[in-house]
């Protein structure tokens, strides 16, 4: 072929300059409608961040603006936008007027899809070019340090966030026939594969004994809204750099699939809920699994009787499936088709196995163990969310891995707990204080958890006799606190009453010092001081923190923490006293009931000193 | 030249056309007529390339028309059910046509215009069916294409309207000597406009001729026999009718080996008439077991 027919050939077959550039004339409203929008979010707000404060602070808080912006306010406008953008573009293939009409243009598919693809990236990219100058205006008028850098980052993380749901509305677009199902599709492509295995993980719950209900920052990223929106609550060790890339790519890649699917589309399923016969098909396996595990969720946590999952996710079978028939059929007879009858006998079958399977542990998941030779560590903690930073402990040595082995058999083999008889069937294992968490790492790389609620007697009692262990607390301190707080730690806050005596010790008088003052009884368990001032503590520590000599970054506040023993929990008056460190971070603070102090706490140390 | 060979299409397991084939040459004015959901605008919507057949060929002058824009530059086609971007004026879809086929001719489009008397500035949208499908025409005329298709184009036009729309077309039929694929039910104004005709049913072909073979291969004979005589039986009577003495015999042949049987056995009157489209329409559909009135009006 010679060139100028090769370029004649792309000239007229892969875009369309002139349906460009009616896409931007007929849409004008829509994307000056969007640059309004994005210039009220951007730069209308940035001039009210700007004030006459000094560089410093006005450099600070254009950053943060521009950050906000870039990964808060740019996902929520482009997922969004996207859908819209796309719907205005592609909307003409769900109309069988408008698709015969333009397809019968000298145009081939290709370029009627790059053309119109340009055209919503260009509707995006334009507002948010001027958006990005005007801030650049504003941040070179105010004399921020770096202006250009901050404005281009934020039109860069747009760009990338746009063009990830961008591929997703486009590709929704081309895989259904009419509109709704379009936005729908969207939705779904945005949320399903975060949602799906929450729900297989709520449904699995209630019928394998063990199953860790914790939720992997991982699953929230297969979502990209919730991805994009999440990488802002984790430290920047967590965060993923390439994320969004990954993101950006997925969307480019699904444009691309739109191209593909668009050139075999069959143009008279115009008007058809999915344009194509594996998408429906998996538009009503899809729907019928979120129908069917949906309604067996909610109304077994509103009836909290986990028998009820069952019927009631075969009657969300039920309504899934046909409902999802008719839109892909277009007729509400479809009762009448043996198929469809069909296609739901074999949903229902697929639920009722797979129920059936959970439940006698068909596979025997529920009661695998690892084999010791097979176990690098062993994580335990008891109880919820907090238990993590109270008594999480990591387990290397062969004797304690068989240990743990030994229990978690025990547990198995007990009648053990059931699932009917929690109360917030699903949120028990995350927040339930009956919890045991067990976490195997394995040699090869994987991990194995389970969660289960309430053990036996005996399993109860080595799981406390572990924790009394010395150099499990020692471990537990050696890896939680900070590297530079070494070789000072004490027991200064072990709450112990005589029924809770650490391995070793017969008495408590043996350990601890006793003590009254002011009329308010003490107990601490230490080596070396004898105790008779809790308030002397407290003074010293705080001494030794306002002077620096306790390296804690942020603010600290150092004090006593009241307990009530279980003796006189209505009593209202503090018997015992237990020393914390509070650390404020910003409004939030939380408490460290286990402290090591460092060599520079002088007069703290002082205390402990032997007479 | 059109050309379709051994096209099949199927929605959903509905056999919409089955192994069809027709040409259309080069010039002619080609009626393609059939009942509700014989496959008309399928066939049509395979030509101007918007549906992907499942088997066989749809071509052009030789080159094949699906996703080939070099061959549907030179193809209009007015649908049935015309459709313009919302908003656009006839002005807007008049530049729109010509960046889209390089030889439209915005001259002849703004002297249509004015012939109809359609406001330009005025939203398409905002126009009667009838002044939608006047302004498709003369978008479709101003492309200057070699193949114009035409999918029951004077459908919600007025009597006068419809004289000025043939007119229009067999001008430029004329003038330029465009092909033109017209579907239509009407087959009284198809008569006065093509010379080509194809019956299609239940997605087949079933005949397709020129209007003058069809209509000469048909006649209608009126008969009054002397006694004991009897039309002769090599003749392919297709019906017969009387009143009183005089008969009604619809025969599939020429008119000069009909009127030649017909002489053979003396009788005492008889007149050959040439039969309409509709009446040729009626009587062969109705050898293939077919509701004849059902599908003529």
């Amino acid at each position: 072929m010679s060139w100028e027919v090769w370029t004649m050939k792309l000239k007229t077959s892969f875009f369309d300059w002139k349906l460009l550039k009616k896409n931007i004339s007929r849409f004008a409203p829509a994307w000056a409608l969007l640059l309004l929008f994005q210039f009220l979010s951007g730069p209308q707000t940035l001039i009210n961040v700007m004030d006459d404060r000094d560089l410093e602070w006005r450099y600070k808080h254009a950053v943060d603006h521009m950050e906000t912006m870039a990964d808060v306010a740019g996902p929520v406008m482009a997922v969004a936008c996207a859908i819209m953008i796309a719907g205005l573009l592609f909307m003409y293939l769900h109309n069988p007027r408008s698709a015969y009409m333009m397809h019968a243009f000298p145009m081939t598919r290709t370029c009627l899809l790059v053309t119109n693809a340009v055209s919503g990236l260009v509707f995006w990219l334009l507002p948010s070019l001027v958006t990005t100058l005007l801030n650049l205006l504003i941040l070179g008028i105010y004399k921020v340090p770096n202006c250009a850098g901050l404005a281009f980052a934020m039109l860069g993380k747009w760009t990338l966030q746009y063009l990830c749901f961008y591929g997703i509305a486009v590709f929704s677009m081309l895989l259904s026939g009419n509109s709704i199902i379009a936005a729908l599709s969207y939705g779904a492509l945005n949320f399903l594969f975060m949602f799906l295995p929450v729900l297989f993980l709520l449904m699995a719950s209630l019928f394998f004994r063990g199953m860790d209900l914790t939720l992997s920052p991982t699953i929230g990223r297969l979502a990209p809204l919730v991805g994009m929106l999440m990488e802002q609550d984790y430290r920047p060790a967590e965060q993923h750099p390439a994320l969004l890339w990954i993101y950006a790519a997925i969307g480019l890649l699904l444009l691309v699939l739109a191209w593909v699917h668009y050139r075999y589309r069959h143009i008279e399923r115009a008007g058809d809920a999915m344009a194509y016969g594996w998408a429906r098909m998996a538009f009503r396996v899809v729907f019928t699994i979120c129908v069917s595990l949906g309604f067996g969720v909610i109304f077994t946590e509103i009836m909290n009787e986990w028998g009820a999952f069952t019927p009631y996710a075969l009657l969300g079978c039920f309504l899934g499936w046909f409902a999802s028939s008719m839109m892909t059929e277009r007729t509400v007879k479809v009762f009448r088709n043996k198929k469809v009858w069909l296609g739901f006998g074999i949903s229902a079958a697929v639920l009722v196995l797979t129920v059936l399977g959970l439940l006698f542990d068909v596979l025997g998941w529920q009661r695998r163990i690892p084999k010791a030779e097979t176990v690098e560590s062993v994580e335990i903690w008891v109880g919820g969310d907090w238990g993590e930073y109270n008594n999480h402990i990591t387990l290397t040595s062969p004797a304690d891995v068989e240990l743990i082995r030994g229990m978690h058999q025990e547990i198995l083999d007990s009648p053990g707990d059931n699932a009917s008889s929690m109360a917030g069937l699903f949120f028990r294992g995350y927040y339930g204080s009956d919890a045991i968490h067990i976490c195997y790492h394995l040699a090869g790389g994987g991990t194995l958890r389970r969660v289960y609620y309430g053990m036996p007697e005996n399993t109860q009692t080595k799981l406390e006799n572990l924790y009394a262990r010395p150099d499990i607390s020692t471990a537990w301190y050696e890896k939680n606190l900070p590297k530079e707080m070494t070789n000072a730690y004490m027991y200064i806050d072990m709450v112990v009453t005589e029924e809770n005596l650490p391995e070793g010790l017969d008495t408590m008088s043996n350990v601890y010092s006793y003590g009254e003052e002011d009329g308010v009884q003490y107990y601490c368990y230490t080596e070396g001081w004898d105790c008779k001032s809790p308030k002397a503590l407290r003074s010293a520590m705080l001494a030794d923190a306002a002077a620096g000599r306790l390296p804690i970054q942020g603010d600290l506040l150092c004090d006593f923490y009241t307990i009530s023993d279980a003796a006189t929990e209505q009593n209202e008056e503090p018997l015992l006293y237990n020393l914390v460190i509070e650390r404020r971070e910003g409004q939030y603070g939380y408490f460290e009931t286990h402290w090591n102090l460092p060599e520079s706490a002088t007069e703290t140390l002082a205390l402990f000193k032997e007479p | 030249m059109i050309e379709v060979r051994n096209l099949r299409k199927t929605f959903d397991g509905f056999i919409a056309l089955d192994d069809l084939s027709m040409t259309v040459p080069n010039g002619a004015v080609y009626g393609l007529v059939g009942p509700n959901g014989a496959g008309k605008s399928t066939v049509i919507r395979h030509i101007t390339g918007i549906f992907r057949p499942d088997s066989g060929s749809i071509t052009v002058d030789g080159r094949q028309v699906y996703e080939n824009p070099t061959v549907k530059s030179g193809i209009a086609y007015i649908p049935d059910d015309v459709f313009y971007f919302p908003s656009a004026s006839l002005t807007d879809m008049a530049k729109f046509y010509q960046g889209t086929y390089e030889s439209f001719d915005m001259a002849l489009c703004e002297e249509l215009r004015k012939s109809f008397n359609l406001n330009p500035k005025t939203q398409l949208r905002r126009f009667s069916k009838g002044m939608q499908k006047q302004a498709a025409f003369l978008l479709a005329i101003a492309s200057r294409p070699k193949v114009l298709v035409l999918d029951e184009p004077v459908d919600g036009l007025d009597p006068v309207m419809r004289r000025q729309v043939w007119g229009l077309m067999l001008q430029d039929v004329a003038q330029h000597g465009t092909t033109v694929l017209v579907s239509s039910h009407n087959l009284r104004e198809l008569e006065d406009v093509c010379d080509h005709v194809g019956i299609l049913h239940k997605g087949k072909m079933l005949l397709e001729r020129t209007l003058d073979e069809l209509q000469d291969n048909v006649v209608k004979a009126q008969i009054v026999f002397r006694e004991g005589s009897d039309l002769p039986e090599d003749l392919q009577v297709l019906h017969r009718s009387s009143v009183g003495k005089v008969e009604t015999a619809i025969i599939r042949g020429s008119q000069e080996r009909v009127g030649a049987a017909l002489s053979a056995i003396n009788p005492i009157f008889f007149d050959l008439v040439p039969l309409t489209l509709e009446e040729v329409f009626v009587y062969e559909l109705g050898g293939v077991d077919y509701e004849v009135k059902n599908v003529v009006l």
